[in-house]
């Protein structure tokens, strides 16, 4: 009986999951070819993972089946391909590689709308930048003799794929040995023994001193099993995400990383990745930390769009709505950093993927994607080349990591850039904000532990005197300075309140001094306003400063300021207060409202 | 739930283990040993020690003590020291909280090419590169669990001796208050909760004290002189980035 297959996790780095996902395909091949029920279910369980199947696989129809590659020889330009047999089909790196850059350059014209006309370019092989890599890390020639060993198989191909079906049908921690003594059993012959670990296979053994015993520093080249390798070589061409990354001026690192799987089905895990890397592929050109915030937020745009297109077919919505993580639980890799003629292993890697997306129905699903885009749209327009280096690593620590407190950590800095931006009469383009829906969304699924009591984070952030300050605070930053407005902006106002927050007397005295000011401002500036006729400032009341103080004593004074700053630094007040009223009518005042208090707040 | 080493699984303890000691250390700095199965370029660290790195601290604390008084008699004597370190059954209890930082660093290393190219060089030829490196940051105390047998007070003093786990300058101070006698071991194996997989090397059960001794032309085998099996900590893995990872203990 062999319904489920385990693969144990033995190396440690991605190679675990390139190993699991080479076999799969495998499966996948077979149960294809021999008609059988196609479903795998790809399951972490933690010392292993399991590919559970919907039916036994008939081994017998197995067994019958004819050779095929579960990956193609790589051709660059300098690559010697004289072992390969001349009718075989290769993957020609340097032609896919030319319709990616063709398709990539449409897609900048279209601005990321791909259009399915005549003219349009096709899309590129979603494995492109694994062909890429081979040749460029100079591992082709690696790779090829891998393919060739396994094509030398030929005829007994099938009979290969049951000795290793069955061998991982078996939780055994030899899988090599068992694999080889059932296939000579039926063959009478025996499988290539070793080759070389290549760093982009297992990027910890790369050449270096490795020994049992401390005696030498001898630096040996390392060798493993041929059939890991094998295994290993098909998951990473078929499933891989391999980026070019700019660092410097003409200086490129490649970076690859893999998708963890934690239960899901093997068709959306190909879906999902497919789509990612051949529509959507994030950016290399702008750092290592833009490279993966986009990575991450991309991959959860195309997983969410899947559910989506999955909800409307009315499948079985239970599965659907869970945190991103519960499907896929991180992505692993490992940074290859550029030496001149080499590239060396420069970090192994995981990231996060952000747990709090976790929508609940379908409408939560587009507010999702929503704020996806949103996030897309802020840290697209930062990049390590104009200095925003700091930026994007704040932005990528929260993205990949599941804690809100990072965001305000990135907030905080965003915000003073925000406004530096907006006084900056050579900006290209008004810097991007994050929308009061968005924030909205987002706190909603952090729960803050305090006083060892969970907290609901909206506690705060719908509390009317939190709001109006919030309001203050963004109409004399975000939405200051502007001639028509009438008012000067305040600059620093971010990181003056951010660095009082360790202590809830300072912030209280920080917070009320900015207050105060505002206030001032107001009473000089109001009369002005009216006489002419414009949006006056909303009137902030002791009731307001009273409540946030409350909240101060009862959440701490780095919660609220944290929050404070995000809001007040966030676009969509006039909406927001909009729909408020249409709401509630529960002291969330309107523009109109706030101006009818301000006046008889002045009489 | 502790990592149980691989000898506790396959031979039975012997009579004289009656007694298991449990010691406490307080992580000085920051923590960092080689997986055994990564080289030296792209050193992935394991997340606290492990059997092996336990033993040979053992080992050279009581070298350092003791080496020096048994000149004339020291095959004999290493012998049966050796044997009893050997055959400790170690478990491990990671602190509540550990952050693991990735790092790279540039350095200059050995140029074998260069080496092999021209063997009548004078000097040892280096080149630049980098290196990954992994420290963990723990924050709590490590506690060892350990099968003391009838040496219980021998093992005392050698583990309030030690001052470092891992790679040089890893320092654990070590806690007398923290001690326990106890009859059974500490911690209890258990897998139902959850648990981080660490490779966990050992000695293995006949290696003999000249096949780790690094001075000694004895061979040491993977497999045989070293083992590695998995093992399992009570950790969970709360966040990740690209330069850290904060785990917590179950």
């Amino acid at each position: 009986m062999t319904q489920q297959l385990f693969v144990t996790k033995k190396f440690g780095t991605y190679a675990d999951t390139l190993m699991m996902l080479g076999l799969v395909q495998l499966v996948e091949y077979a149960l294809r070819e021999t008609h059988q029920k196609r479903d795998i279910q790809i399951v972490d369980q933690g010392t292993c993972y399991c590919l559970q199947l919907k039916q036994s696989i008939n081994l017998e129809l197995v067994a019958k089946l004819n050779y095929t590659d579960p990956f193609p020889p790589v051709k660059g330009q300098k690559t010697d391909v004289s072992k390969i047999p001349q009718e075989h089909e290769y993957f020609d790196v340097v032609e896919v590689r030319e319709r990616r850059t063709l398709f990539l350059n449409y897609l900048f014209q279209q601005k990321g709308k791909v259009e399915f006309n005549e003219d349009a370019p096709k899309p590129p092989h979603p494995s492109t930048q694994n062909g890429v890599i081979l040749t460029s890390m100079r591992h082709d020639r690696n790779h090829n003799e891998l393919w060739f060993l396994g094509w030398q198989i030929g005829e007994n191909y099938g009979k290969f794929l049951v000795a290793l079906f069955t061998a991982f049908s078996q939780e055994t921690d030899d899988f090599t040995q068992l694999v080889n003594d059932l296939f000579t059993q039926a063959t009478g012959q025996k499988l290539p023994e070793t080759a070389s670990a290549v760093k982009i296979y297992l990027p910890t053994s790369v050449q270096g001193v490795n020994r049992v015993k401390a005696d030498s520093n001898k630096v040996d080249p390392q060798k493993t099993d041929w059939l890991s390798l094998w295994l290993i070589a098909g998951g990473l061409f078929q499933f891989g995400i391999s980026e070019r990354i700019k660092i410097a001026e003409r200086v490129f690192d490649w970076r690859v990383v893999v998708l963890e799987p934690q239960d899901i089905q093997l068709t959306k895990y190909r879906e999902v990745l497919d789509k990612l890397r051949q529509f959507n592929p994030p950016s290399g050109g702008h750092g290592i930390a833009r490279f993966d915030a986009e990575l991450v937020l991309k991959f959860c745009q195309k997983l969410l769009d899947y559910h989506q297109s999955q909800a409307d077919a009315e499948t079985d919505e239970f599965e659907l709505f869970k945190p991103v993580n519960q499907f896929v639980s991180n992505f692993i890799g490992t940074h290859f950093g550029s030496k001149g003629q080499v590239y060396g292993v420069k970090e192994v890697f995981t990231l996060g993927l952000p747990g709090w997306i976790s929508p609940e129905n379908q409408q939560e699903l587009t507010e999702y994607n929503q704020v996806l885009s949103e996030h897309l749209s802020v840290i697209t327009t930062l990049s390590a080349e104009e200095g925003h280096s700091e930026l994007l690593a704040a932005y990528r620590d929260f993205i990949t990591g599941t804690n809100l407190f990072n965001f305000f950590r990135f907030q905080v800095s965003y915000a003073d850039y925000v406004v530096k931006r907006l006084a900056d009469p050579k900006a290209k383009f008004f810097p991007r904000l994050f929308s009061i829906n968005g924030l909205n969304l987002m706190v909603k699924n952090f729960n803050h532990r305090q006083n060892e009591k969970e907290l609901d984070l909206r506690d705060i952030t719908e509390d009317p005197g939190f709001l109006r300050i919030a309001k203050a605070i963004n109409s004399a930053t975000v939405y200051a300075g502007k001639d028509e407005h009438g008012w000067d902006r305040i600059y620093g106002l971010a990181q003056r309140l951010s660095s009082q927050a360790g202590s809830k007397k300072d912030f209280i005295i920080e917070l009320s001094s900015f207050i105060a000011s505002y206030e001032n401002e107001n009473l000089r500036i109001d009369e002005e306003l009216k006489k002419k006729g414009k949006t006056r400032r909303i009137w902030t009341n002791k009731d307001d400063l009273d409540r946030v103080i409350n909240l101060i004593e009862e959440h701490g004074s780095s919660l609220v300021a944290n929050l404070l700053i995000a809001y007040g630094y966030a676009k969509g007040w006039g909406k927001s207060q909009e729909s408020n009223q249409n709401d509630t009518n529960d002291g969330t005042d309107t523009e109109l409202d706030n101006i009818a208090e301000g006046e008889t707040e002045n009489d | 739930m502790p990592k149980q080493s691989p000898k506790s699984k396959t031979s039975p303890p012997s009579e004289t283990v009656t007694k298991w000691l449990t010691v406490t250390y307080q992580p000085v700095s920051l923590f960092s040993l080689k997986r055994s199965d990564a080289t030296s370029m792209a050193a992935r660290s394991n997340l606290v020690p492990t059997p092996y790195a336990i033993k040979m601290a053992l080992l050279k604390v009581l070298l350092e003590s003791q080496g020096r008084q048994h000149l004339t008699d020291f095959d004999a004597w290493i012998k049966t020291e050796f044997t009893w370190i050997r055959d400790l059954i170690i478990y491990i209890c990671p602190p509540e909280k550990l952050v693991v930082n990735r790092n790279g660093y540039k350095l200059r290393y050995y140029d074998q090419t260069a080496d092999k190219a021209d063997k009548t060089r004078p000097t040892l030829p280096m080149q630049d590169g980098f290196v990954f490196r992994e420290w963990v940051h723990l924050q709590g105390h490590l506690q060892i669990c350990c099968s003391a047998g009838n040496r219980l007070s021998e093992l005392e003093r050698l583990f309030s001796q030690i001052n470092y786990f891992g790679k040089k300058g890893c320092f654990f101070q070590y806690l007398p208050d923290g001690k326990q006698e106890t009859s059974e071991p500490l911690f209890q194996p258990n897998l139902t909760t959850g648990f981080t997989v660490q490779p966990m090397d050992d000695l293995g059960e006949k290696t003999t004290f000249n096949r780790i001794n690094p001075f000694s032309t004895d061979k040491a085998q993977l497999g045989k002189d070293r083992v590695i099996k998995s093992g399992f900590l009570p950790l969970k893995l709360v966040a990740t980035s690209a330069r850290y990872d904060i785990y917590h203990r179950y």
